[in-house]
């Protein structure tokens, strides 16, 4: 059996619910927010256990900070996490689900290991103290290391999957097969290295969104939040220049017969990395004024790295005559619809209480909220119920039809 | 009930498609697995095991076991309702006994029935046979 009919034989014969460049384009997003906010969780547990190990003073009240701060970064990783995963298992299934099996036990021990990992940054963060031992620092060191080895598996996932053609031999062991899922069998270093410097690149670019985040707060002292904010500054400079010296380590391993430096969005991300890289040069002198906007603009050269990134993918699959623009559409637009309008409707009802932490956090003191503010968070939970009725009423209103 | 269903009346729990849904241009498989042979249609067989021989016959059962048993059934001697306590409990000693027993499994209301050709129907009952050691 050849790869291309192999990987249409393990396409869901059911086909997809809507055309597939809405699933490409919400995977590309998702991922994007997803990287993001892994990047924040490594970067933040690394510094945390760092500015512990670094003593009680300006170090040791950031490690403190930062500390608190990984859980809920690493919380939204795995949140955002999951539609990305549903998008690539909704139109790359044979890829995703043939590499999942190659290395089942792994794949489920990513989420031991991830629940270890997100399990220690708790403990590291409630039990923080000045009185503990350097020992201390080993526990958000081991949380570190956890998070890594669990984006090492998500890398080796993700790169045994561009590979259809080496499943079978990696599958087939002797004269029998090898069904016990617990061996790793891709791993491109200057791939997954891209994935993970930028974490450290993005601490830095945190550390200066702090900084700018509390410096109106009238509480808060100015002087060491400037020298966050050019700490901050600093390490998101160097690290995003060794993140392009990794890219470029990265670009030359990839198969030549892609020409994949000729890529417009290749190209586009590069531009846009290297635009940053500058941006970052300049924030340096005033990493208060640049935080915001470098902020936005790391965030949009992830996007476009992320696009990218799947371009790469449909150069991979496209080898074997893969392309998702193939699938088998079946289409099915209440669902759809009813998706989207979850979607819209959950992005509006989340912006209330995101607003509100966000305004609270900037007060010094107790925060009160403004009529409008208030008036906003009726409508929010006003469309919740309704959107819970809705729901719910669809599915009793479906489940009592299907028995009649 | 759900059994033998992974998607009730739609997909065996062996993920053997096992009626068609017309309205979704889906086609049932068993017809085709029957004529053509499991370890023809299927993906990931080693291609030394896609013929049987009678020098390949009990690994071509094994694989055929992985395929369509292994969703339910581990092949080691414990874990999740194992084979080799079935084969024993069922006391299958000579092949024709263990291919009836195949034969018959489309009329049991919790198992998929067997799906593949005579030849490989055989190879499995050997290799269920080889476990009752």
């Amino acid at each position: 059996m050849d790869v291309g009919t192999m990987l249409k034989t393990l396409q869901d014969p059911m086909g997809i619910p809507f055309y597939p460049v809405l699933f490409q384009i919400l995977m590309v997003i998702t991922f994007a927010v997803h990287i993001m906010f892994v990047n924040f969780t490594l970067g933040l547990s690394f510094f945390s256990a760092y500015g512990f190990v670094r003593g009680n003073g300006y170090w040791g009240g950031l490690s403190r900070s930062l500390s608190k701060a990984t859980t809920p970064n690493a919380s939204l990783a795995i949140l955002f996490g999951i539609a990305p995963l549903l998008f690539v298992q909704v139109v790359y299934d044979p890829f995703w689900y043939a590499s999942n099996m190659l290395s089942a036990a792994w794949a489920l021990g990513f989420i031991l290991i991830l629940m270890l990992g997100y399990g220690l940054t708790y403990i590291f963060y409630l039990k923080w103290g000045p009185g503990r031992g350097a020992g201390f620092a080993a526990i958000g060191a081991l949380s570190f290391v956890l998070f890594l080895f669990a984006g090492a598996i998500m890398h080796v996932l993700g790169y045994q999957l561009l590979q259809p053609e080496k499943w079978l031999q990696w599958y087939v062991e002797g004269n029998g097969v090898d069904a016990s899922g617990t061996s790793l069998h891709a791993f491109q270093l200057p791939r997954f290295l891209h994935f993970m410097v930028p974490s450290f690149a993005m601490a830095g670019l945190f550390l200066m969104l702090y900084a700018w985040y509390f410096k109106d707060r009238p509480d808060r002292d100015r002087e060491h939040l400037a020298r966050v904010a050019g700490a901050g500054a600093g390490i998101a400079f160097f690290f995003t220049a060794l993140q392009a010296i990794v890219g470029v380590w990265w670009l030359f391993s990839l198969p030549p017969e892609f020409r994949f430096f000729t890529n417009p969005f290749f190209l586009i991300a590069a531009v846009m990395g290297v635009s940053l890289l500058f941006y970052l040069y300049l924030g340096r002198k005033d990493p208060f004024r640049y935080a915001v906007r470098a902020g936005v603009w790391a965030f949009l050269t992830i996007f476009a790295m992320s696009f990218a990134r799947e371009a790469l993918r449909t150069k991979y699959v496209g080898r074997f005559g893969y392309s998702i623009f193939d699938y088998k559409v079946n289409l099915d637009l209440g669902s759809t619809a009813l998706f989207l309008c979850t979607f819209i409707v959950g992005v509006f009802i989340v912006s209330y209480p995101v607003y509100v932490a966000y305004a609270s956090g900037r007060t010094a003191g107790q925060y009160a909220a403004s009529p409008a503010v208030h008036k906003w968070g009726s409508v929010c939970l006003a469309l919740l119920l309704l959107w819970i009725a809705a729901v719910a009423g669809l599915g009793i209103v479906i489940s009592v039809k299907n028995y009649l | 009930m759900r059994k033998p269903y992974v998607i009730s009346s739609y997909m065996y729990s062996n993920q053997i498609i096992g009626h068609a849904i017309p309205a979704k241009g889906v086609k049932a498989e068993r017809d085709r697995i029957n004529e053509e042979g499991i370890l023809r249609v299927s993906p990931f067989v080693p291609e030394r095991l896609r013929t049987i021989t009678d020098g390949n016959r009990l690994q071509a059962g094994r694989m055929i076991a992985l395929i369509e048993c292994s969703a339910c059934h581990v092949l080691d001697n414990t874990g999740l309702r194992p084979l080799p306590q079935m084969v024993k409990k069922l006391n299958l000693t000579n092949t024709e006994i263990a291919g009836s027993v195949l034969t018959a499994l489309h009329g049991f209301p919790y198992m998929p029935p067997f799906a593949g050709t005579e030849t490989e129907k055989a190879a499995l009952a050997a290799f269920l046979v080889s476990l009752n050691r």
